[in-house]
């Protein structure tokens, strides 16, 4: 109303001018906001991404300020040697068994009539939103030393630890990573190409190894890939069960909390960079444009779907996701036991001793944990959504260097990036080791990668054509970027917000090196507990920190999920009261 | 509104897209530009629309240089190729969006566009999302989308390529008739040669970023300038054949062995025995008891209210056949079957193969 009454007296006849000229005066503006973004996302991927990566690399090469490759010599002239063969063995062997094990769940899952196959999905889901060193917990809690199985019912006094404890919990975590990639890439896969080859007459096993495996190899290799970094960068398991086996990871983590050698650990984590930036290129140059999924799902055909193996091929099949359940169903278990277990492998009686004093020292690290995520759930996918957004146009060579910068997170593991952050942001200017900032902005870095691929893969489908239509149809670049571009990229930004929540309620690697005791969270109370012996305070935490996590995501899904709720009550309100819906929509 | 191209060059790199084009849109009319694909007809659509700036030339709405304004503050707007209609908006919200950013009062939103919904007949469809409708569907709320902002001019970018053959004549019929109720000057890019013949007041054929020859459809099928234009709008022959004498009403010309008498039409240019391309249609290809030449059906094609046949020109190969299009109702032949047949009417089209390219030049 103002508004046109302003033209109405000021303008006339010169309105149409004026408008033009308030037109400019607002387009000025949005391409100040503009600027600004486009300035602040290069800042900050140098700043946060460039910088520490180059100064963890470099420091592995100074000492006292003078080249020297005293740490090389270290690590690759003395018995620490060990370390690097120790970290390679375990991450092939790791990585393969549990993509295996992660394919065989996603054919079970997808591709299958079996019962209970639902529960599956449930359980590698549930694996993935649990807390680290959870199995870690549980496996003490089993085959320790006062072990539920070793040492309760059989009596026995060992401790069933080593690399292939290592080995195993690193195989189940892993497991349901694969599954999730691969699972994905096998719902989008080009059914046709079997149905032709079905017609073609090739039995159904002939089908499955010339034509599913080799569509499904692009996934499998994704999922192999994302594994091995994980493990790669996996430090926890080690140390807790690995006895006194010892890998690159770990040994780093001893060399900073313990001996505070800053060097050495560099030099360390250089040796894991080097695998795993390997593996961006390894990946596009293996991947490529090679992922075949067909754009339409399609689920009619049920029948044809199931793969058909020989009944005992089946069945073993059968049994291996059967047992990876009911595993996972037992941690959740045993978790939850405990908590409210005097001593476990002494006194099994019920208490609620270790809840108490949870309560009584760990409060704070509810809260902190639950703050850090949330703010990474807000501001880590808004920085990857301008990060795409800026970044998906320009095809020049800086801003394929930024892009670079947006995804390399995403393979530097995260105890190299917490070691490097230390390096980097210990002293002034930028003294930001200690505070909370610092914990919020690695996580968000860690999680760039996700919401960038997200929302660079929303703008690739929307293309330039909508912004185009909508400038044509009168609005400004402002219009176009609140009301076209954000709207579409809602789906990402969803998808980076679950992420980033559960990434920052459950990571470790890479905060474990920026926590102060003032910034305690959760998962690092978890490992300190369990590191004391003290299981039942660890399985408490532990319980806590589930129960925010799924409670949060529930929170988090809620503004996705209301509208629909209050529609579909609000029509069978519409309907009690005898009004058709439809005609109700008409009217208004 | 009269809209004018003036001199448009653009370039991509090193490649030129719009090559000097100037065209002018009469007010109200409707320009068809047609041409293969990458020969800068949509170029030429999104400078006008403002999407595109050109490297020199202008664009001239109404006796107004619109050339730097930006595509958002331009009285002309598009009907994209695929639609590019917001997926995350209703076919009404869809509609009313230009209006939006203009800051319409809601009452005057709803009554323009429930106006254009009942143009459109797609009133029912207005809550609908957009991927719950039919390719056909969505072209009418693309369409509809455009008129309801009042533009001065409409742009159409191959709004029908997406669309099976009977809908894309229904659908090339009922623009036609809005914007001739509209009478919204408008421009229509299509590669294809029939929907362009169909829908154009004035029709220009575009090739490697010129214009080749610009005229109302009939101008252009009956005579077209050079052998490009022949071969692209509609059917044609095209064969060599030599000059015999050239006077004030009639060309004689050689064509295979025998003589082809032409209206010159006042045309001196060409003199004694020079080479030069003859063209003509399929249908104006007559068999007639006494005709001229001598040929052998090859094959036959039935394609409804007319039939295609393949010629074997005695003393011609096989590989170089002549079209011939029968309407139904005229005696149809088997192949196999000798024919005599005349040639209508035909024309030169130029001198020879080299002149044709001085001629470009």
């Amino acid at each position: 109303m103002c508004r046109k009454a302003f033209f109405l007296i000021f303008l006339d006849n010169e309105g149409y001018h004026m408008e033009s000229y308030l037109w400019k005066i607002k387009d000025r503006l949005t391409e100040l906001i503009f600027w600004g973004m486009a300035i602040a996302v290069p800042i900050i991927l140098l700043t946060f991404v460039l910088y520490p990566v180059l100064r963890v690399s470099l420091s592995s090469i100074y000492d006292g300020g003078q080249f020297s490759l005293k740490f090389y010599e270290q690590l690759f002239l003395t018995e620490k040697v060990k370390l690097i063969w120790n970290t390679a063995y375990l991450s092939f062997l790791s990585t393969f068994f549990a993509t295996l094990l992660g394919l065989i769940l996603a054919l079970g899952v997808v591709r299958s009539s079996w019962p209970g196959k639902k529960i599956f999905n449930f359980a590698a889901i549930l694996h993935i939103i649990s807390p680290p060193f959870v199995s870690a917990i549980v496996y003490i809690m089993l085959f320790g030393r006062r072990g539920f199985i070793t040492n309760t019912l059989l009596g026995l006094d060992v401790n069933f630890i080593g690399w292939q404890a290592v080995f195993f919990l690193q195989t189940i975590g892993n497991a349901s990573i694969a599954y999730l990639i691969i699972a994905n890439v096998l719902k989008r896969l080009d059914r046709t190409m079997e149905k032709s080859a079905l017609d073609l007459g090739a039995s159904k096993a002939r089908v499955f190894f010339t034509i599913t495996l080799p569509l499904l190899l692009p996934g499998i290799t994704a999922a192999a890939l994302l594994v091995f970094t994980n493990i790669l960068a996996d430090f926890g398991t080690p140390i807790l069960v690995g006895g006194g086996f010892r890998v690159l990871a770990s040994e780093a983590y001893l060399q900073v909390i313990s001996l505070f050698n800053m060097g050495f650990a560099a030099a360390l984590c250089f040796i894991l960079l080097v695998p795993c930036l390997s593996i961006i290129f390894l990946e596009k140059l293996i991947l490529g444009n090679r992922l075949f999924t067909s754009s339409v799902l399609s689920d009619e055909g049920s029948l044809d779907k199931e793969l058909r193996f020989h009944p005992v091929v089946s069945a073993a099949l059968y049994l291996v996701c059967l047992l990876f359940s009911l595993y996972t169903f037992t941690h959740l278990a045993l978790i939850i036991i405990g908590t409210f277990t005097n001593i476990w492998g002494y006194d099994f009686t019920f208490s609620l001793r270790h809840m108490n004093s949870v309560w009584a020292q760990g409060f704070s690290s509810v809260k902190n944990s639950l703050k850090f995520a949330v703010q990474v759930a807000i501001f880590g996918p808004f920085l990857g959504m301008c990060a795409a957004y800026y970044l998906k146009r320009s095809r020049s060579i800086v801003s394929k260097g930024f892009e670079f910068l947006s995804i390399l997170p995403y393979a530097v593991p995260g105890p190299v990036m917490g070691i490097a952050y230390v390096m980097s942001f210990h002293h002034p200017p930028l003294m930001l080791t200690g505070t909370a900032f610092i914990i919020v902005a690695i996580c968000m870095i860690r999680e760039l990668p996700i919401s960038f691929n997200a929302g660079k893969a929303v703008l690739e489908q929307v293309g330039k054509n909508l912004e185009q239509a909508s400038m044509d149809l009168g609005a400004n670049r402002w219009d176009t970027f609140t009301r076209v571009v954000l709207p579409l990229m809602a789906p990402a930004y969803r998808v980076g917000m679950i992420h980033a929540f559960i990434h920052g309620m459950i990571t470790i690697g890479a905060i474990i090196f920026l926590i102060t005791p003032r910034n305690k969270v959760l998962t690092f109370e978890i490992f300190v507990a369990i590191n004391r012996g003290n299981l039942g305070e660890g399985a408490a935490f532990a319980f806590i920190l589930i129960v925010m996590t799924v409670a949060g995501l529930f929170l988090l899904n809620l503004p996705w999920q209301l509208p629909v709720l209050w529609k579909s009550i609000r029509e069978r309100w519409l309907r009690s009261h005898g009004i058709s819906p439809e005609k109700h929509y008409q009217e208004i | 509104m009269e809209l004018v191209l003036k001199n448009i060059i653009k370039k991509y790199n090193q490649t030129v897209a719009v090559n000097d084009v100037s065209i002018t849109v009469p007010s109200g009319k409707i320009i068809a530009l047609v041409g293969p694909s990458g020969c800068g007809k949509t170029t030429i659509l999104r400078v006008i629309a403002g999407l595109v700036s050109p490297d020199e030339g202008q664009v001239i709405l109404n006796g107004r240089d619109i050339t730097q304004l930006p595509a958002n503050q331009r009285p002309t707007v598009t009907v994209f190729q695929e639609y590019a209609l917001f997926p995350h908006l209703s076919v009404f919200d869809n509609i009313a969006y230009g209006l939006k950013t203009r800051h319409i009062k809601k009452g005057e939103i709803k009554e323009r566009v429930t106006r254009v919904l009942n143009m459109l007949k797609i009133s029912e469809l207005k809550d609908r999302r957009i991927h719950e409708l039919s390719g056909g569907q969505q072209q009418r709320v693309a369409v509809a989308r455009s008129l309801v902002i009042n533009p001065q001019v409409i742009l159409f970018d191959e709004p029908l390529s997406s669309l099976d053959a009977k809908l894309r004549v229904e659908m090339r019929e009922e623009i036609k008739k809005i914007q001739r109720e509209t009478e919204i000057t408008a421009v229509y890019v299509t590669h294809d040669q029939e929907e362009a013949l169909a829908i154009a007041d004035q029709l220009a054929v575009m090739k490697e970023g010129k214009i080749e020859q610009v005229g109302t459809p009939e101008e252009v099928y009956e005579n077209p300038r050079n052998s490009f234009v022949g071969q692209f709008i509609g059917w044609g022959n095209l064969f060599s054949g030599e000059i015999i004498s050239n006077s004030s009403d009639k060309i004689r010309v050689n064509m295979w062995g025998k003589e082809l008498v032409l209206h010159s039409n006042g045309n001196r240019k060409y003199t004694g025995k020079a080479p030069v391309e003859i063209f003509f249609r399929p249908e104006n290809v007559i068999p007639q008891e006494d005709g001229t030449w001598e040929a052998e059906i090859l094959q036959k094609f039935f394609c409804g209210p007319t039939t295609r046949y393949r010629l074997k020109v005695s003393g011609l190969s096989e590989s170089n056949p002549v079209l011939m299009d029968l309407f139904v109702g005229e005696t149809g032949y088997q192949p196999g079957e000798k024919i005599r047949f005349n040639i209508r009417s035909a024309s030169i089209l130029a001198a020879s193969k080299e002149k044709v390219s001085q001629e470009n030049k």
